[in-house]
């Protein structure tokens, strides 16, 4: 994609098998397109099965915005991971709702802290294949999964490029 | 619903919108106005997202424009008032474009509704045989 490297970033990393975004940026379409990319790959490269991606800083999300964070959930899900939004404030979420962003839509937690409470449960490797509810994972996903659900080290977006 | 009809305006500011990152210069004008005028936090939060609903329409459908933010008094009543005006392709069917989940964009669809929502007043211009012209309120 062409000027593929003279926009921000946003970096994350991999914690508790979980992969977090913190968004510190502006978002800028092109930055949004490469956010949803990098995500894709990441969750693809490392077999995470849940994603954090803080918008706490993050000044206004109209509907095309919210589109984006929409689609991320469904991408992340169909390749085995589940996607939380943390952050929103309260004033942003007054905005949201009249917008007419369903919750259903986007899965949310108040904090990081709560995220991963409710992502504990699909991502511990002690909880492996086999303790995750069948409806929440097809066979397929979960031999693909199985074999690097140990990924567990710090990675960032634009290694050695 | 009318149009303009405000017997006092003033704190003007237009952004051209011809790049993305416009939207974000329309965004900020919305905010420093609302933020001067009074406006609580929520209500705030409110008319700088209709405002970058509005901007990034015209960005993805027209692709040129001008957002005017402006303070305007009607009836001793202070209001936000944001007017976006384009040449682009316009609304051909208006009712259509309010409907809940309707888009041509590939977007939710639910950009105008919901600026129309988060606003108190909300009106396009019907009359209007080039582009497109919405008008958009909030009261203090």
């Amino acid at each position: 994609m062409e000027g593929a490297n003279t926009f921000s970033r946003v970096g994350m990393h991999v914690m508790r098998g979980c992969l977090i975004v913190p968004i510190q940026i502006e978002l800028y379409d092109e930055v949004l397109q490469q956010l949803q990319r990098d995500i894709l790959n990441k969750v693809n490269d490392t077999g995470v099965k849940g994603v954090i991606i803080d918008v706490s800083v993050v000044e206004i999300i109209d509907s095309f915005i919210a589109q984006i964070f929409v689609d991320i959930c469904r991408m992340t899900a169909l390749i085995g991971a589940q996607t939380i939004l943390i952050g929103i404030r309260p004033a942003l979420a007054g905005a949201l709702t009249d917008l007419g962003i369903g919750v259903r839509d986007i899965h949310t937690a108040l904090t990081l802290d709560h995220a991963i409470s409710q992502l504990e449960p699909v991502v511990s490797p002690a909880t492996s294949v086999l303790n995750i509810p069948e409806e929440d994972m097809t066979h397929e996903d979960a031999e693909y999964w199985a074999e690097d659900a140990e990924d567990e080290a710090d990675l960032y977006v634009d290694e050695g490029q | 619903m009318g149009g303009p009809d405000f017997k006092m305006k003033k704190n003007e500011h237009r952004v051209e919108v011809l790049a993305e990152a416009d939207v974000a210069k329309a965004i900020y004008a919305a905010q420093s106005l609302s933020q001067e005028m009074g406006f609580e936090k929520t209500a705030r939060f409110m008319i700088a997202t209709a405002v970058s609903e509005l901007a990034r329409n015209i960005f993805v459908y027209a692709g040129a424009g001008e957002v005017a933010v402006q303070a305007v008094e009607v009836d001793g009543k202070w209001g936000f008032e944001v007017i976006a005006e384009d040449a682009g392709p316009g609304i051909k069917d208006i009712a259509l474009a309010l409907k809940e989940g309707y888009s041509t964009g590939g977007t939710l669809g639910l950009g105008l509704p919901g600026v129309k929502r988060l606003m108190d007043e909300f009106y396009i211009d019907p009359e209007r045989q080039i582009g497109t012209m919405i008008v958009a309120r909030k009261w203090l």
